[in-house]
């Protein structure tokens, strides 16, 4: 399976960073999953759960809200809380 | 001649003064250093929020009540952060004296018609202006204890809200830059209304810019969530910057206190053994001629 970068940052610092097959996240307009060689997109997120799936196992996350920006197989989350669960 | 136990009194009193300020100098390096990381960790957040507002605002203008001037500019609100200790030289009051200097300089109107409210974060910040019978409107004193994310932009956004209810028609940001370990830059920020050609779109070089993105749900309604964050991240910015100049100043203050006790000391030493000299010679004089007046 292909992977790309994925980074999860705070105010408070980096959360997350590294090699991802999968990114699911709840986007205002309804819940989307981000894979490797995604379009360029810039999109806001509510409240909710993002689940980061790695090679191996996946972890989840809960958010504020925020926003996602993916481009060139890089995609980096900011939210200003996110708990890891 | 100055009493020998006095002096050395003196000289114990220094002693353990020059004890705690080397003290708290180290304390307040320690300190330093986990700022100044702090600081470096917000970064490529609050880089990011700004590339892509940036870019937002480069392929469309912004239109929010956020960014709206308004005619009257009368109702100014100023957050002042300062810190909650002292010990830390001039750092809170060069900071507090130059934000009345630009109040009576350049808001004197406002000054006047008491239209000028301010929200300070810090014990000292709150002290002061209270004192002087300023509008202190919200104080968070002791807020430097536990540095958090969530206070700071709860603060922001109140005043966001009475922004754009049209309570304020200008909100600043007053704090110490950090710069150095030596050096701080008194800042005098305006947050509110933002000003769009603060973005700097180009930090992330160029290649990026010309990228076709998808927005969703619009560009609009992403600008809209993300100014608010951009606003929060600033007030967090200049307390991480505050927090770390004021260890900086504690740092540079307690070393020159540290330098002056040990000069005072030295001093203090060499009067002591003037003191003992004098007196061991007057010692010796008497029993000299103690004894040539008893062989006389």
């Amino acid at each position: 399976m292909s992977t790309f970068i994925a980074q999860i940052l705070t105010p408070e610092g980096s959360l997350f960073e590294g090699d991802v097959t999968g990114v699911k996240m709840p986007g205002t307009q309804g819940s989307f999953e981000v894979k490797a060689n995604h379009a360029p997109i810039v999109s806001t997120l509510e409240e909710g759960e993002v689940l980061v799936r790695k090679s191996e196992g996946e972890t989840n996350y809960k958010i504020s809200g925020g926003f996602v920006e993916v481009a060139e197989n890089k995609l980096t989350l900011l939210a200003e809380s996110v708990i890891e669960e | 001649m100055p009493n020998l136990r006095d002096i050395r009194n003196r000289i114990g009193t220094v002693d353990s003064t020059q004890q705690i300020t080397k003290a708290m100098k180290m304390v307040a390096a320690a300190k330093l250093r986990k700022a100044q990381e702090r600081m470096t960790k917000t970064r490529p957040y609050a880089a990011k929020i700004q590339n892509v507002v940036g870019r937002l605002a480069e392929s469309g203008s912004i239109n929010s009540p956020l960014v709206e001037k308004s005619e009257t500019n009368q109702n100014i609100l100023f957050i002042v952060v300062g810190s909650d200790r002292g010990l830390c030289g001039g750092f809170n009051n060069n900071l507090f004296k130059a934000l009345e200097k630009s109040l009576t300089k350049d808001f004197s109107n406002q000054l006047e018609a008491g239209t000028v409210s301010l929200v300070t974060i810090g014990k000292k910040a709150t002290a002061y202006f209270k004192k002087r019978s300023y509008n202190v409107i919200e104080s968070f004193p002791g807020f430097f204890d536990t540095i958090e994310y969530d206070p700071t932009s709860a603060i922001m956004e109140s005043a966001t809200n009475d922004f754009v209810e049209g309570s304020y028609d200008e909100v600043y940001i007053v704090f110490n830059e950090f710069r150095s370990v030596i050096a701080q830059n008194r800042k005098i920020d305006k947050v509110l209304p933002i000003d769009p050609d603060s973005f700097d779109v180009k930090s992330e070089g160029d290649s990026k810019t010309s990228i076709d993105y998808i927005y969703e749900p619009n560009s609009e309604a992403i600008l809209e969530k993300l100014l608010p964050l951009h606003l929060n991240t600033q007030l967090w910015k200049a307390i991480l910057e505050s927090n770390a100049s004021e260890q900086g100043a504690r740092m540079s203050a307690m070393d020159s206190a540290t330098e002056n006790a040990k000069e005072l000391k030295r001093d203090l030493k060499l009067k002591y053994n003037q003191a003992r000299q004098s007196a061991i010679t007057t010692e010796i004089s008497e029993i000299v001629s103690g004894a040539q007046a008893l062989s006389e």
